[in-house]
């Protein structure tokens, strides 16, 4: 092996970042406008593509020569598509809910006029006299962005960009220093896997690497399956370069020479971008055989899922990149001892990887002093469900759920009250108002009985039931079983058929107590990681909402007014405007009749609750109501 | 593996010692210690799926299952806590709520494991309920009966029939609940690739697959299990045969997952029941032409007659005998006796065929120092082989444990396997390399793969005459590429083994067995290995006792024949035209067939269950078969029948 003195990888390394840098600065302090367009998945469904082809026909039109751009996910998802305009001279400004029309405006009143259309704005990306400040929101008081840094304001599809962002350049230092001296530092820091369970990323990474053997690899894991959570695809589409430097970092910390990003295959676009970068990384020597000059070669393969919820657990992931069917394999041994094809292998989630090159950039120290005690650094979440401003956001660890769900993320639509909140995915729990001042980390989620997870925040209001939400996650747990160990087939199938039994009336008390030991002994039993959380919605919900459990058991009623089979539609007579016709011309089974008085009347007998009377009653009016036990419902006069 | 280090547990609170690589569940058995399991089984991948061995180890947060936790020392275990006997039950009730087990309906009702741990943990009632969905019953197979309703789903049957049998036939479909045993891409097992042998229905716990031969006919307690060997084909596989009322109930492999126990549909399902109809007395032609019921007196009196008159007029020579390869050498030694020093003919034959003496000649062309069959190599060195050529055969027809072995090595071990046969080889199909050259043109083929091992491994052996590929394409027909990989894989290969069968044997070609000697010894660094795959158990045996490898049997017409037939199938070979030639004819046979029905004398012989003996393995390893069944009182042993007709003349 000829040793390459380090002189040589940080030339190699300046030469490439001139290049970038004197390309970043001709585009950004250039005298073109520019648009950027955010274009992720999100935008994308919001119409972003819309918006980008209005623009540019708008530009068509013109003469003037503007840059446009596609970037990647800001994280506002709320009001996507995004567009962020900069134009020489005045600051740069983020534009939400932008459609088609009012893409044209902005071109032709912000870029061939002069006017920066304020009304349109959800504020500037720097201090100036014109806009307020998009600093000035609430949220920025809590995020943290580490990870977010680039995302959305870069081209995910141009590494010259993140280059100048000072992408690669810890690469670069990494390839110069030891591979014990980049554990240590990264336990220094503190780094926890962020797939969910937290296991410290150096440990992981000295077991692979003092494990026997020449041959090791390194996996990305991106088969991101949590309904609801959507943080690796952001990072992939909207910065690839970010893990694919983590993930050339950790190959030579622990001696792969073969790496892979298992990516869902639903996420066509992350792949596609994936697939751009590591070419464009390839091209530059920053990927390949001996990467920036020295005797390091490290290629990565993208390989895509088909989509089983089950793959995102490490063993099963490696069974599915063998091409075998993707079921879980028994741990010990880990993987880190004996994964892909027997071989060594680490496993780390997007984030983690993603989280490496700061750390190298910036010291172990900066992101030791972020966060708490044990759990250091930023934590991201995706904010959906019951929320103002969904999408995702990134805090230090240690910021209250409160914190996250009213100030980051606008509070509860509609002036509903908030009710509980999900949080890990299907793995993970619902916590109750009583838990929102709470800190959130890795250990603080966990003795509450939710985990960290993926990352995926589900926030639920008053109208949410507590035992239909652990029957919809634990049905989706249960659809995605791999049917391989018992306790996880056939628990999760008998956990399901009780709560089934609880939303449809035909609840037990002693059914309570059979659920909560079914429950833990599934917990403790199950082969993996997927039946072992699986338990978590209906144990934290029946902890923390026990009193829903026992209204739809012992009175036959759910107090959110949620579970079809307990709830029935009325009428209130004295609401009815009876010339209004509205409910009875919408009924699809012509359950509704009029009685002498015009007063409409539902047949009960006949309604199969589609709930359409109930949209379709005028608002000024709202006499039609759920009631809840259906018996509640008065007997028809007349 | 005896150097593995010695560890001291604590299990249950008492020391015991182990081996550092066991798993928990290992040396608990290995000291006595019971811990329940369903999805385990010996020899076969552990998967911890039944979560019923679980046990609590100090230390860890959560209960694991003892059959993958690797035993390490200085481990506290407990194998029987209350609350471990509480999971277990609970898995139990799981278990018995997933689909339908109502045991009086089963078939392995009383040899079922899943009901004999509800009994174990007096399980008496479920406290979810049932789901009992709706699932169809696999009944396409001619052996085997699917139920997926009495499936537990512990995929030892998809385990066996990808590690032990090679075939990987069998995996799940669907997942969760929903997971569903499935042959190929879901056919049904009839209409799959299975090979019908049986290992996932031993394997199965409950009675998810059951043998249409067996089911209902008896439980092993009811019965008694007789060890022995099989003794069709020569592998000698070891089997267990569970007799009930003087009846075979079942046939199981002696060592499932071993080399010698896994079976075939012949030894596992054909040998339990047949059709055919059974001699029970001696059968003499009348004068109308009928076969009618003699006394022993009469029928011996008349053949020693005819044997002592056709000596007189033709002399001993025109009498000739054949031997079937499936008697035990016992009794193929009286025959011999009997035939050689008794009547004082040299005419004597198996039903293997002049292939098979083909084989022997061509063995002796080549060794040139009388060796015969002891140059071929065992079984076993196709598991340590990096490449393995078959040629003229289809070992999963014929054979099919041989031709599990190659599947294992293949899969499991990555070994190459090249398949050379002209007529259609279903087998070609599992190969890296299916040649087939047109017929007739093998030896052609096999010598431009000599010539260009030869060149590849720059071998200085000068006696062999190659063949140019060029030469070897026009005679045999196959791209030249095809024939230059085959060659390269086979360089390649330090230790490869060559296996060659009936097709081969029909050719009755010395020269092609030399040809095929010359390559095996030339592509093999540390000598020849070579593994022919013989007709019969103890064709081998026969040849031992030389039976097989009489000259010049081709050209005779004898004028009487006496053929023990034994409880052999007919087949049309050489030795038909020479005995239907015959004026006279004996014959000594378990069945009616075509053969007795030509007969003049017909003599009652046991079948394979009803006499004992040895066998010599294709390999040439001695196995003893024992007698399993009583026969029925009109039927005597053939040593005894032969002694006796010796002692008449």
């Amino acid at each position: 092996m000829t040793v390459i003195a380090s002189q040589d990888i940080a030339s190699t390394f300046q030469n490439i970042r001139d290049h970038a840098l004197s390309r970043w600065q001709e585009l950004w302090d250039g005298s073109k406008p520019i648009i950027m367009v955010s274009a992720a998945t999100c935008g994308r469904s919001a119409g972003a593509l819309e918006v980008l082809e209005a623009v540019k026909d708008e530009l068509s039109r013109g003469q003037q020569d503007v840059q446009v751009m596609e970037v990647g996910c800001m994280g506002h998802c709320y009001a996507e598509p995004l567009v962020i305009i900069k134009k020489p001279g005045n600051p740069t400004v983020v534009y939400g809910y932008i459609t088609p029309e009012k893409a044209r405006r902005l071109v032709k009143d912000y870029i061939q006029g002069e006017d920066i259309s304020p009304e349109f704005a959800l504020g500037a990306l720097e201090e100036n006299e014109l806009i307020p400040s998009i600093y000035d929101l609430p949220r920025f008081k809590h995020e943290k962005y580490i990870l977010l840094e680039n995302i959305g304001r870069i081209d995910p599809e141009d590494i010259d960009q993140y280059i100048a962002k000072g992408g690669y350049e810890a690469l670069a230092n990494a390839l110069q220093m030891q591979p014990e001296d980049i554990i240590e530092e990264v336990r220094k820091s503190g780094l926890r896997g962020r797939g969910g369970a937290g296991f410290s990323t150096a440990q992981k990474w000295e077991v692979c690497r003092s494990s026997p053997g020449k041959i090791k690899y390194l996996i990305c894991n991106a088969d991101e399956g949590d309904p609801g959570a959507f943080m690796d695809r952001a990072i992939l589409e909207s910065d690839p370069h970010s893990v694919i430097e983590g993930m050339l970092i950790a190959a030579y910390t622990i001696g792969a020479r073969h790496g892979y990003i298992y990516v869902r295959a639903e996420y066509p676009l992350a792949v596609h971008r994936a697939e751009i970068a590591l070419e464009q990384a390839e091209g530059l020597g920053l990927l390949g055989k001996n990467i920036l000059g020295s005797s390091f070669s490290f290629d990565i393969k993208p390989f895509q899922g088909s989509g089983a919820f089950v793959c995102g657990e490490e063993t099963a992931l490696i069974a599915s990149l063998e091409g075998k069917p993707g079921l879980p394999h028994h741990r010990p041994p880990f993987p880190a001892t004996s994964g892909l094809n027997g071989k060594p292998t680490v496993i780390n989630n997007v984030k983690t990887l993603a989280y490496v090159p700061p750390i190298i950039r910036n010291g172990a120290d900066w992101f030791a002093s972020i966060g708490t005690e044990k759990s250091k650094g930023t934590a991201v979440f995706a904010l959906a469900g019951k929320v103002v401003n969904t999408g995702l956001t990134e805090v230090p660890m240690g910021t209250t759920l409160r914190q996250i769900i009213f100030d980051v993320g606008g509070g509860i639509p509609k002036g509903r009250r908030f009710k509980a909140v999900q949080i890990g995915g299907p793995s993970g729990g619902c916590l109750p108002e009583s838990a929102l001042d709470m800190p959130i980390d890795f250990d603080s989620l966990k003795e509450v009985g939710a985990m960290m997870g993926s990352g995926g925040m589900v926030v639920l209001d008053e109208d949410d039931c507590m035992v239909e939400v652990a029957r919809y996650f634990l049905e989706f747990t249960q659809r995605e079983s791999c049917g391989k160990c018992t306790m996880c087939r056939l628990g999760t199938r008998q956990m399901l058929s009780m709560l089934e039994d609880f939303t449809c009336g035909r609840g037990q008390m002693q059914d309570l107590e059979t659920l909560k030991e079914l429950a833990e002994d599934v917990r403790i039993g199950s082969l993996c990681g997927l039946g072992r959380t699986s338990p978590n919605p209906v144990l934290t919900t029946m902890r923390y909402f026990r009193d829903e459990y026992k209204a739809h058991i012992e009175e036959k009623r759910c107090p959110a007014l949620m579970c079809h089979d307990l709830i029935a539609y009325y009428i209130l007579p004295e609401k009815c405007e009876r010339s209004c016709d509205a409910c009875v011309g919408t009924c699809t089974v012509e359950a509704i009749s009029s009685n002498k008085q015009r007063v409409k009347v539902i047949d009960q007998a006949k309604c199969v609750k589609c709930g359409t009377c109930l949209t379709a009653c005028p608002l000024q009016y709202n006499a039609v109501i759920k009631l809840s036990p259906p018996d509640k419902v008065p007997a028809a006069k007349g | 593996m005896s150097d593995r280090k010695e560890i001291t547990l604590t299990v249950n609170g008492n020391q015991v010692k182990g081996k550092e690589g066991d798993t928990v569940l290992q040396l608990c058995r290995a000291n006595n210690i019971y811990v329940p399991t369903l999805c385990f089984m010996e020899g076969l991948s552990n998967v911890g799926a039944c979560r019923l061995c679980v046990v609590e180890i100090d230390g860890e947060r959560r209960i694991n299952p003892s059959c993958t936790y690797p035993a390490r020392d200085g481990l506290v275990v407990r194998t029987h806590t209350p609350n471990l006997e509480k999971y277990r039950r609970l898995i139990l009730e799981l278990m018995f709520t997933e689909r339908n087990h109502f045991c009086f309906f089963c078939a392995a009702s009383g040899d079922c494991e899943l009901q004999a741990q509800a009994y174990r943990y007096q399980m008496d009632h479920a406290r979810y309920p049932y789901t009992f969905p709706a699932l169809p019953t696999d009944t396409l197979n001619d052996f085997m009966v699917i139920d997926h309703n009495r499936c537990i789903l512990c995929g030892r049957c998809v385990r066996v029939c990808g590690e032990v049998v090679g075939n990987h036939t069998l995996d799940f479909s669907r997942r969760g609940w929903r997971t569903l045993i499935a042959a190929d891409l879901n056919q049904p097992l009839g209409e799959s690739s299975c090979i019908s042998c049986g290992a996932c229905l031993q394997a199965c716990p409950t009675g998810a697959i059951f043998s249409k031969v067996s089911a209902y006919r008896g439980r092993t307690s009811e019965g008694k299990v007789i060890h022995s060997i099989c003794s069709l084909c020569g592998i000698g596989c070891e089997i267990d045969v569970l007799v009930k009322d003087n009846n075979i109930v079942r046939i199981d492999g002696a060592n499932l997952a071993g080399l010698k126990g896994q079976l075939c549909l012949m030894g596992r399902f054909q040998q339990v029941y047949n059709e055919n109809q059974r001699i029970i007395t001696p059968l003499i032609r009348n004068k109308k032409g009928d076969l009618e019921p003699a006394s022993w007196e009469d029928a011996m009196k008349l053949i020693t007659g005819k044997i002592k008159d056709y000596k007189a007029y033709y002399g001993a020579s025109s009498i000739a005998g054949f031997a079937s390869s499936l008697c035990p050498s016992e009794t193929l030694e009286a025959f011999v006796k009997f035939m050689r020093n008794t009547i004082g003919t040299s005419f004597i034959d198996t039903f293997d065929g002049s292939g098979y003496r083909a084989v022997i000649q061509g063995i002796s062309t080549f060794s040139k120092n009388g060796k015969g069959l002891e140059i071929e190599s065992p079984l076993e060195s196709i598991m340590d082989a990096d490449c393995v050529m078959v040629v003229g055969s289809n070992p999963l027809e014929t054979h099919p444990v041989a031709g599990s072995y190659i599947l294992r090595a293949k899969t499991q071990k990555k070994v190459n396997v090249i398949v050379v046969d002209s007529r259609p080889n279903t087998f070609g199909f599992r190969s890296d390399i299916y040649l087939r050259p047109d017929n007739g043109s093998e030896a052609a083929l096999l010598g431009a793969l000599e010539g260009l091992v030869a060149k590849k491994t720059k071998s200085t052996e000068k006696s062999m005459r190659f063949i140019s590929l060029g030469r070897a394409v026009e005679k045999t027909g196959l791209d030249k590429d095809a024939i230059q990989k085959a060659a390269a894989m086979l360089s390649r290969a330090k230790n490869p083994v060559i296996v060659y069968g009936d097709g081969v044997l029909s050719a009755n070609n010395p020269k092609l067995i030399a040809r095929l000697l010359d390559l095996a010894k030339l592509a093999n660094h540390d000598g020849l290995k070579v593994i022919s795959l013989k007709p019969r158990g103890n064709s081998r045996g026969a040849w031992e006792l030389g039976l097989a490898n009489q000259d010049g049997m081709a050209k005779i017409k004898p004028k009487m024949a006496y053929v023990l037939f034994s409880d052999d199938t007919f087949e049309t070979g050489d030795w038909v035209d020479q005995v239907g030639q015959a004026e006279f004819l004996v014959a000594q046979a378990s069945y009616r067939s075509q053969l007795t029905d030509c007969a003049d004398v017909v003599l009652p012989s046991p079948i394979w269950a009803e006499r004992k003996g040895k066998y010599v393995s294709l390999d040439g390893k001695v196995g003893h078969s024992q007698k399993v069944l009583e026969p029925s009182s009109g039927i005597k042993d053939d040593v005894e029948i032969i002694t006796k007709l010796a002692k008449g003349i």
